[in-house]
Formats: structure tokens, sequence, C-alpha cells
């Protein structure tokens, strides 16, 4: 069975890792960053878990760019919570193109992602992109849902499971976004699942086939109807069009309209009110 | 959890390193230890992006600007570089 080094710092947590692993890989529980370095340099592990902060209450951005830098093909697994906090922690840490992976504590079964990261099968992530991109521009409230719909919409989960996740029922899920003018949440995750096909296809070159693979997309002609129905455009014409550029841009469009930034500002600019009763 | 240790995410020169340029070669020295490194093109366009104190993936996102396809490329080497220089003491995290 292969090993994976983890950074967990309380039992609880490591309880729920050694359990949720037990049978992909065995796991080597270390007690600092520098210590997930060394065994994952030393090449004795084919994966590491580690939570947002190391042994001290750090960030683990410096520990995820030494990994980088010394041991690039090592897949890193983040595992924790997600809260407005951790998003931005999370956009200090994660590089588009790099195959870091982001778990969800408590409510997503970290044993399909490790098993994936140790069969090298974890594709290089967009989702820091469409948190940087979608996450200013919704409501705080929504906050948490864009960036679970952003980091989890290549994994094919239910609506269900996500709004879940994010902690919303997805009545008031709809709710929210429909005050603040978005599409309904299965187009807006739909979308995500849209752009992420086109991250591979243009910016990693995959396949449509390997792309339809990877992502469990389903017939032959999945990707091309997932392109053309929530971005406008087939594959090809996407190419054309502007790359992965052009479909952020169609899908901003898309899921929000043009009027976003005057939205934006909109409560900021709006005069203060004082009522004479 | 103190916030501003867990916030020390961003990248910045240490206090005392300069950049030099001697004949056509550009050196970082540290003026504290005397530890120099000399730098390649890469180098030169991190050290300018560091005075903006950019977290990785900003620095990651500024060097490969429309090369999208070269991120990972680019993460990898600007990783080493950074460690490097961390190593010789003229970058440190801050917050």
């Amino acid at each position: 069975m292969p090993t994976v080094g983890a950074l967990v710092r309380d039992f609880a947590t490591q309880d729920a890792v050694a359990r949720q692993l037990a049978r992909v890989a065995d796991v080597q529980f270390v007690n600092s960053a520098a210590a997930l370095v060394q065994v994952g340099v030393e090449g004795g592990v084919g994966a590491v878990i580690t939570e947002l902060s190391d042994e001290a209450g750090r960030s683990v951005a410096p520990m995820v760019v030494e990994l980088t830098a010394r041991a690039p093909s090592l897949p890193i697994v983040l595992y924790d919570v997600l809260n407005r906090p951790a998003i931005d922690r999370l956009q200090e840490i994660l590089v588009p193109g790099l195959r870091t992976e982001f778990v969800l504590r408590d409510v997503e079964p970290l044993g399909t992602t490790v098993r994936r990261a140790l069969a090298g099968a974890l594709p290089p992530t967009v989702a820091p992109i469409l948190i940087e991109r979608f996450v200013p521009l919704a409501p705080l409230s929504l906050h948490v849902f864009i960036a679970v719909a952003a980091l989890k919409a290549p994994s094919g989960r239910s609506l269900e499971h996500l709004a879940q996740w994010s902690g919303v029922a997805r009545r008031t899920l709809a709710r929210r976004l429909a005050a603040a003018s978005w599409q309904p949440p299965s187009v807006v995750l739909q979308t995500f699942r849209a752009l992420d096909a086109v991250w591979l296809m243009t910016v990693c070159g995959r396949s449509a086939r390997r792309v339809r693979e990877l992502r469990d997309l389903g017939g032959p002609s999945s990707v091309g109807r997932l392109l053309r129905r929530y971005l406008g455009l087939a594959p090809l014409e996407l190419r054309d069009a502007g790359g992965f550029a052009a479909a952020l841009d169609i899908a901003q469009h898309a899921i929000i309209g043009n009027d976003v930034n005057s939205r934006r500002h909109h409560s900021l600019r709006e005069p203060s009110r004082v009522d004479h009763g | 959890m103190s916030p501003v240790r867990f916030a020390a995410t961003r990248l910045a020169p240490v206090q005392g390193v300069v950049l030099e340029l001697i004949g056509s070669q550009h050196l970082l020295v540290n003026t504290n230890s005397g530890s120099r490194c000399v730098l390649n093109a890469m180098g030169r366009r991190i050290w300018a992006m560091l005075a903006g104190r950019p977290t990785f993936p900003a620095l990651v996102g500024g060097l490969s600007g429309s090369h999208d396809q070269k991120r990972g490329e680019f993460a990898r080497d600007a990783g080493r570089l950074l460690l490097a220089w961390q190593k010789a003491g003229l970058i440190t995290w801050t917050s």
C-alpha cells in the first residue's frame, strides 16, 4: 500500500483521516511543516495532505512553495474547512496549473481525492481562476457557495451536495442567487464545469475525449454539448474566439450579465438617508 | 491563532538587500551578511515584482501573463529561485 504524509494537527482529525484512508494508503502523520517537506522531498510518500495552517498556526503557503520547487511532481491535498477567511487563505496558496486539490474537511470524502492523487490522475486545477473572478462579484452570503462550486464543479458532485457543503439549503441558495440577479445555482455549476473543460482543452492541451474521461462527462459529444449549452460556442469556435480568456468573459456575462460593476458598487453609491418621521 | 502570524503569505526583500549592476551582471547583495546572488532574466523580473509584496500565486500570475499554459512551469521555476533566495537571506515571508 502506498504511503501519504499528513500534517493534521488535532487527534480527532487524525483519526478521521486514518479511517478514511484505511483502504487507500498508509498515513505518516508529521508534526511540522518542515517534517512534511522532508518526507515529501525524500520520496517515500506518494502525496501529502495538509491543513491550511501549520503547527504554529502560520499559513502553509511557504511550505507549498517549497514542495512545488523541491518535489514538483508530488500531489498536494489541502484538507480543511471552507469559510470566508479560508477562501482568502486559499487564494494565497493555490496556483492554477499545479496538481493541488482542496478537500472540504468533515463533509467531503478524502479517500477519493487521495486515490486519484496517488494514481497521478489529478489534473491541474482551474479553481483559483474561477474563485478570483467570480467570488468578488457575488454577495457575501454567496461567497462560500461560489468557492465550493469553483473548487468542486469538476468533480461532478450534485448541486445538492455542494449546497450542503456550503452550509446553505438549496432553496435558500436559489433565492439568494436570484436576489443578486445571478442565474440559478445549477446554471452556475454547469458553467463552471464548462470552464473547467475549456481550461483543460485550451490551456492544458487535453483532447475533448480525454476531458470527457477525466471528468466522467458521459457520451462522446458531451463536452461539445456542455460548451454549446453554457458558453454558446463549440470547442473549435471557442479556440477561435480567444480560448479560455474569452470563455471566462462569456461565462461571466451568462451568469451575471453586463451590469456587474455598477451593481457591485451600487450600494456604496446610495446616498445616506435620514427618515424624518 | 494569531492572524498576524497566519498572514505571513507575502514575499518581500529582506531589509538591507540591494540590487547592484556590475558590468552586465545584475547582483542581489545582502549588505548585512555579504551574501550575493547573480540574477538571470527571470530573477530580475521576480525581484522587480517583490516591491509589491505579492503572494506566490500573484507572482506566478504576473510572470506568466497571458501564457496560462505555462503557469505550472513558471510556478516551479519561480519556487526554486525563491527558495534559493530565502536560504541566502535575501527574501522573507511577511504579512
